[in-house]
Order: structure tokens, then sequence, then C-alpha cells
């Protein structure tokens, strides 16, 4: 019987046990007082539950959910269209000088200052690209002398994600500016 | 899916915002509902439901509308809810529930003021004893008594089985059995002692 326990009580909850089950079920009751006074509990749980209504949404409610839209969030949908368009627009941009740039190396009839700044831009890019390559190497030389030292990045972003989950946790919800203030009025 | 749903939010996905307002209307009243009842806190309630909805709309590109929007959108906020409860137990700064006001509609003089306490006393002891179960189980028990939703329906909101369902609204029912037990128990214990002293 305990094992069936929860499925009889569901059912006795909806009328819909079988006049062995629920002869049975009475039976378990009537050998277990403590179950049967909390039966009885359950049943006026089960009544209170079902005899509350729903609280409808106060005056203007809708009102407030569009006025904040209007300042908050624009559709999901348009954002990925976006995030492609600057995508795009930031690798046109990175692409267009190298491409100027690698051309004015080759080819005479690209004059200008447009094919010269984007010759130096080259040059630079070839200036950084040096600097990390010797940075690479310094970091390397460091690594192979302190191995242990491979295990600060890791404990750097452990302690970054740390972070940030204790400041989003701690950190109350952002205030409604729309909220209706209400007075709880008490009966009686 | 109703089809007038599936019409609303197609034209706001196209950028119709009359149409999410239609959405906003049809829907206030039972995610209204559901954040009282899981908070506790009418303010606070109209904080999160107000939040369901912008939520609704950001995401409504990733929307499956062979689901029901309003099953989806009772997701997002029961979601909400729970993280909202979660927070709050790891706050210092968390309200006692037991003190919260009972909702004012139900302590109006609409339905004549006999009547009116009586509701909202019952109103306030279902809250107590709704603030006392922990987030998942509160979160089971208000959809299932609120929304007239099947385990397996909550099942698909709460993203969880059937059978866990089953398992949080015995175990609430029981929890809840309790608390009333010990709270019919204590009057009699003071009168005893009111007597003996």
């Amino acid at each position: 019987m305990a094992e069936n326990l929860r499925e009889q009580m569901d059912k006795a909850l909806e009328g819909a046990l079988t006049p062995e089950q629920q002869a049975e079920f009475e039976d378990y009751l009537a050998r277990n007082p403590n179950e049967a006074t909390l039966w009885a509990k359950v049943v006026e749980v089960d009544r209170l539950l079902k005899d509350e209504p729903l609280i409808p949404a106060p005056q203007g409610f809708a009102e407030r959910v569009m006025l904040r839209l209007d300042e908050d969030t624009a559709p999901e949908q348009l954002a990925p269209d976006r995030k492609i368009a600057i995508g795009l627009s930031l690798t046109a941009a990175t692409l267009i000088p190298i491409m100027i740039g690698l051309l004015s190396f080759s080819v005479e009839s690209i004059q200008g200052s447009l094919a010269e700044s984007a010759h130096q831009t080259v040059l630079w890019l070839m200036r950084v690209l040096g600097l990390l390559e010797s940075v690479a190497m310094t970091i390397s030389g460091l690594l192979t002398r302190y191995p242990a030292l491979s295990l600060l990045p890791i404990f750097t972003l452990l302690l970054t994600a740390a972070w940030f989950w204790l400041v989003r946790t701690l950190t109350p919800g952002k205030p409604d500016r729309h909220a209706r203030v209400i007075i709880p009025v008490r009966a009686g | 899916m109703k089809s007038q749903d599936r019409l609303w939010v197609k034209q706001t996905l196209s950028g119709n915002r009359e149409a999410f307002a239609h959405l906003v209307n049809e829907y206030q009243n039972a995610v209204y509902n559901l954040c009282v009842r899981m908070l506790g806190d009418t303010v606070e309630a109209e904080d999160a439901a107000q939040e369901t909805f912008l939520r609704a709309y950001a995401h409504l590109g990733s929307y499956d509308s062979n689901r029901s929007f309003k099953t989806w959108l009772l997701s997002i906020a029961s979601n909400h809810c729970i993280d909202r409860l979660r927070k709050r137990r790891l706050s210092t700064l968390s309200l006692e529930a037991e003190n919260l006001p009972p909702h004012p509609a139900l302590t109006s003089s609409d339905p004549g003021p006999e009547a009116s306490i009586m509701a909202s006393e019952r109103t306030e002891l279902v809250q107590k004893l709704l603030s006392k179960l922990p987030p998942d189980y509160r979160a089971a028990v208000v959809l299932y008594y609120w929304y007239d939703y099947s385990q397996s329906e909550i099942a698909e909101v709460l993203g969880t089985t059937e059978s866990a369902v089953k398992s949080r609204l015995f175990r609430a029912r029981r929890m809840m059995a309790e608390m009333l037990k010990q709270r019919d128990k204590k009057p009699v214990r003071l009168a005893m002692e009111g007597s003996n002293g």
C-alpha cells in the first residue's frame, strides 16, 4: 500500500478510485491514524487551493508593459540581422585596406594617398605581428622556466567567473519605473 | 496553438507592436496570477509579470509556433519567478513572506464585507502555505490548481518529467497538510497553557 500511496491519494483527490481501491485506501487509513489525520488535511488543502480564484492583473498593466517595451527592447528576430551587418562592416573595414595595401606592393598603377595609407596599414600590421611574436616568445620562455605560470590564466578565468556570479547573485533586480505602487488594504 | 495567437505572433515578428499588445491583453491575467502566487508580493509580481512579457517579446524569434503560446509564456514566467525566489533566498534583503499583505483585489469591498474578509483570510492562508514550499514545488502547485494543466503539461512548462511533477505535487500537498496540522495544534496548546496558568 505504501508504495502505491501517492497514486492512491492522487486518484482519491480526483475521485477516481474504484470501489475496491477505495475500500483498500480506507482500510489503510483506518490502520494508520497519523496518516488518516494527515489525509484529512491534504483534502482540506486541496479544497482551499481549488476554491482560490485567479488574481487579475491590476489596471493599466498592459499599458505599462507596452511602455517598458518601447524603452527597453527590440525583437530578437531583428538582432541576428544587426549582428550580421555589424560583423560584415567590421570585416570589410579590416579587409579593404589590407587588400589595397597588398595590391599597392605589386600594381604600380595604384597610386595616391589611398594606396599610400593602405600600404602603411599593411606595414603597421606587420610590425604588430612582429611585436606579438616577440611577446609570444617571451611567454614561451617564461613558461619553460616556470611551468606553474601556465595555471595563471585558468586561475584568472575562475576568479573572474566567481566575481561575476557573486555580483549577479547579490544585485537586486532592476527597479520598475512604471510599476504602480499598490497600497495594501487589510480587511477589518 | 490558437490561430489568433499565431497571427499575432507573426505580426509582432514583422514589426507590428499593436499585435503584441493584443497578446499582452489576452494573457496578462494568467501571467500576473502566476507571479503573485509564486512571489506572494504584488509589487514584485507586477515587475516579474512585466519582465515575462519583455522576455517573450525579445525571444519571440525562437518561439516554436507548434507549441501553445500560453504554455510558452507561463514557462518563461515560472522560470523567472523560480530564479527570483532563489536569489531572494541567497540575498540578505529577502522579505519574510509571512508578513506580506494579501492581494488588494480580494480585500476590496466588492463581494460584501463579510465575504471579502473570509476570502481575504483564505487567500492569506493559501499564500502562507505556498510561501513555505520550495520554488519548484510551488510552481507545480500553482500550475496544477490555477491553470488546470495536466501533469504532463506542467512537466513541459517546467522542463522536467511527469514523474517529477507527480512527486512534487504529492510532497507539496503533504507539506502544506503538515503546516495546517501544526497551525491547528497551536491554538489548542495556547488554550491549555492558559487554563493551567
